[in-house]
This record gives C-alpha cells, structure tokens and sequence, in this order.
C-alpha cells in the first residue's frame, strides 16, 4: 500500500499561529494564515482552565483538494493555555487522479502549556487520497489532548470508497521515549478492517493519564461506539480508539470523550463549542 | 546434507506448536470478541483472521521482522529496532502480549543455543528496558537470522505462528472445530501467500481497529482463557 505524493504538488501552504500567557491569560501573538487557511477570532470560555483561549481554524476553500500541501505550524510558548478546534468537519475531495493531498499539523507546547487540538473529523469521499501528519512536540510538564477522527462518505452511494488514506501521530519531547501511530489504508479496506463501523477515531491525553478511564467510560456509554483504552505509562500517555456506526455516533463521541478528559482532569465540565 | 536442508528442519523445529514459543496464550482480541457476541460462527472468526489479524501482521509485525533478521546479530540495531517497534505499538495490550512472546521466544533460544539469542537477552535484561524491548517480530528476525534461515523463511514461520496461536484461540474458545478449523486455514493460504510474495510496506503501520480495541477491551476482573 503506498500513497503517491510527490513531486508535483501544485498548492503548498505555510500557515503559523503562537501564543503566549501574558498575566496568566493566553493571547494569540502572530499568526500568518495564508489562503485556505482562515480562523475566527479568539473566544474565552467560563469553565476553561485558567487563561485557556479557544480558536477555531477555517478553511477558506471547502476543503483538501487532490494537489494540496497543507502544513499548519502551531506554537505555545510556556504556559499558554489553548484549545483549537475546526468549524466543522474537513471534506477530502475527490483526487481525480492527482498525485494526492498531504497535511502536516506541527504543535510545540512549551513548559506547563496545555494543548486541545481537537478538529472535526476528516470525510473522505469517494476516490480522495490523503496523507494526515500530526506531529507534537512537549517541553516539561505539557499536555496536550489530540484526536484524530475519519469517516467515509459516498454521497452517491456508488460503493466508489476513498483511494488511500494515510496517517501518522507522533508525540515526542526531551526524557520522554516517542509515541507514534501511524498506518496506511486503501479506501477498498476501510470497512473489512473496522468490522463494517463506517467512522473511526482516537483521542489521547500526553502528559497526564488520569483521564483515561473516564474517557472510555463515557465512550462506552454511547450507542453505536466501540471503544478501547490503552494506557502507555513509559510516555504518560492514555488514548482511547473509537469505532463509530456514523457520523453523527462520531461527532458524539468526539465531544463526549472530551468533556469526560476535561472533567478528570479540572473537575469542570466544558461549556459545548458552537459549530 | 545441504545448509538448505538444515534451514528447513529448524523452521519445522521452531514453527511446530509444540515448540514453546508462549504464543498460544494469547487470542489478539478474539476471546473478546466472542465473549461480546462480535464472533458467533465459523465466517466470523474467518472475517477477523483474513481481515484484522493478517494484515495487521503483514503492515506491522513483517517489517520489524525483516529489520531484525537484516541485523545479523547486531545487538545496538536490534536494540534500535524495539524501540521502533515499542514507539509505535499504540495498543497496551498488543504490546505487552508481543514482549511476553518475544521475551519468553528468547529465552527458550538462548537456552538451546541460538547464535545471537543469549546476547540480545543479556543485553535486554535491565529492568528498565523489560516494558520497552523484546518485541516478538524482532526476537523472530533474529533468531531465523542466527538459525541460518533466509529472510522469506523467517517470514513464513512468524505467519504460520500467528496464524495458528489465532486459529487455536477459536478452537479452544469453542468457536471452531478441529475440521473447520483446518478448512479456515485452507482459505486463508491464499492470502497469506500473497502476503509473503508482496514486498512489505517501506514503514511499519497497523490498521486494524476492530481487533486492536478488542484486545483493549479484555476484562481484567473476570477470568480470561488468553492473556489477550
């Protein structure tokens, strides 16, 4: 299986945001949010952690299209307080035999930051082919909590299923050995190899594990979700993986998991994000 | 007699069930399955070998295997390897199931004089690498790389032991009979030799979820036939 990217890929795009706890509130410092990318202003929230800043990322174009190149660096420096989400889910276009999109996520959390990088899931339509990267990078005493969710789509409902699909989290940082998932799929396995579940997902907590059973007792309780926990000690790292009958079991999950995290670790329930 | 001979004999030696390998001890998330009603039949059990187990062998397990047979003994490139292989085992219970194999495979090794097996158990033996190393694909390269066998030979014996630690699993979970249980094997030939005659992916990953969350799920406060 391998997913050809290459060598002509015609729509490369840089995109940067940091912030920075200024008096224990976190402020977005600079950004440089080049076309498709896009985001809304920042929003603070009542039961947040303390200075937490909330910002949703956009994209200006529809979607991940067959020749794009998207690579979106997020930094915090020491301290900051963040949760970055999406608007809504991110459509993955048909390639129509284009070499395939890529889309790099870089996220450095500096010392005691706190990182919720949660985005909608991904939709691969039919005939799309995508290679997903996310890579995170922790100084001492950072969390960060990620998910990373897919789901097919056949609108027309051809049994045409997505092309290729590849994906790969990694989470490093200094004394701490590296945690990597990653694998690559053809569409025309997705559903022998979920057992028929039509949407597949993780979320992780690094840096602090207490969350772990929490997260899974509140996937467990959702129908149509599937769920498992694994606790990796030697990185301090829980991650529940989900299977999900449909998008809106996913979209369930993503939230309920969250809130189940956020309340094991700060004993508040998170205010739901409007999308 | 030829070394090609020999080679042979020590495959049959070291894939045979009989050889204690350990790897009968886990079922890779079947008895879940069938515990939660997900594995009723025949059919099902064949539908999480052809499309979980084998696959997932063939994307993740394959390619440490072969790096570690590309080793030939050497201890610092075999140590890099399970930390790779440690690095991306995301699934607790998976990883721990492929350690506990692969440590006791070892030993047993060592014990009978597998070039190379003594070594690489002496240099894993830290307290602070046993949740870290040892890693089952990465033990089989190695020692099919010290027992003369070639890379493909190699290959065929770390497939034939997960293909059969599965297909025992369903046996004794009452899901399989002795005759369907060689019929599914018959089925599952062919895959499993356009597995070993497709070169394995340049980068180790696994996709198989439904299995993997299986194995998550197994129910530690109730008694358990398998370890997984």
């Amino acid at each position: 299986m391998t997913v050809m990217h290459a060598s002509s890929l015609v729509r490369s795009v840089r995109g940067s945001l940091g912030f920075a706890s200024v008096a224990g509130r976190t402020h977005l410092m600079r950004q440089h949010m080049p076309h498709p990318f896009h985001i809304t202003r920042p929003f603070r929230h009542g039961c947040d952690p303390q200075g937490m800043v909330t910002l949703y990322l956009q994209s200006s174009s529809g979607g991940i299209y067959g020749d794009d190149d998207l690579d979106l660096s997020v930094r915090l420096e020491p301290g900051a307080a963040v949760h970055l989400t999406t608007q809504a889910s991110t459509v993955v276009h048909d390639a129509r035999g284009r070499v395939g999109a890529c889309q790099t996520v870089t996220l450095d959390v500096g010392a005691d930051g706190v990182l919720e990088y949660l985005p909608d899931p991904a939709i691969m339509m039919a005939g799309s082919r995508l290679k997903s990267r996310i890579h995170a990078r922790l100084a001492d005493g950072a969390k960060i909590m990620l998910a990373d969710a897919q789901l097919c789509h056949d609108p027309q409902g051809s049994g045409r299923p997505f092309d290729t699909l590849e994906g790969e989290v990694s989470i490093t940082g200094s004394g701490r050995a590296p945690f990597l998932d990653r694998f690559e799929l053809q569409g025309a396995d997705w559903l022998t190899r979920t057992g028929g579940y039509r949407c597949a997902g993780m979320m992780l907590v690094a840096g602090d594990m207490r969350a772990g059973p929490a997260m899974l007792e509140a996937a467990d309780a959702l129908p149509g979700v599937y769920a498992g926990l694994s606790s990796l000690s030697d990185r301090d790292i829980a991650l529940v993986r989900f299977l999900a009958e449909d998008g809106v079991a996913l979209s369930r999950a993503l939230k309920t998991i969250w809130a189940a995290a956020r309340h094991a670790l700060t004993g508040q329930t998170p205010a739901a994000r409007r999308k | 007699m030829t070394g090609e001979t020999y080679a042979l004999i020590r495959l049959l030696q070291v894939s045979d069930s009989a050889f204690p390998s350990g790897a009968f001890a886990f079922s890779s998330g079947l008895e879940t399955l069938v515990n939660e009603g997900r594995a009723r039949n025949a059919a099902d059990i064949r539908a999480v070998l052809t499309g979980q187990i084998l696959p997932r062998w063939a994307s993740f397990d394959r390619p440490f295997l072969q790096a570690a047979h590309a080793a030939g003994g050497d201890i610092a490139r075999l140590a890099g390897i399970d930390a790779r292989c440690h690095a991306q085992n995301s699934a607790d219970r998976l990883a721990e199931a492929a350690r506990r194999i692969g440590r006791s495979l070892l030993s047993v090794h060592a014990r009978i004089g597998t070039p190379g097996a003594a070594e690489y158990r002496a240099a894993i033996n830290a307290p602070r690498l046993r949740e870290m190393t040892g890693y089952e694909p990465v033990v089989q390269g190695l020692v099919g790389s010290g027992l003369g066998l070639s890379v493909a030979q190699t290959e065929l014996s770390g497939l034939h032991t997960v293909t059969m630690g599965f297909v025992s699993a369903a046996v004794r979970l009452g899901r399989l009979g002795a005759i369907e249980a060689q019929a599914l094997l018959a089925a599952a030939s062919a895959q499993m030799a356009e597995i070993l005659e497709t070169p394995a992916p340049a980068h180790p990953g696994a996709f198989s979820p439904f299995a993997e969350i299986a194995a998550l799920r197994r129910n530690t406060a109730h008694a358990s036939l398998f370890a997984t």
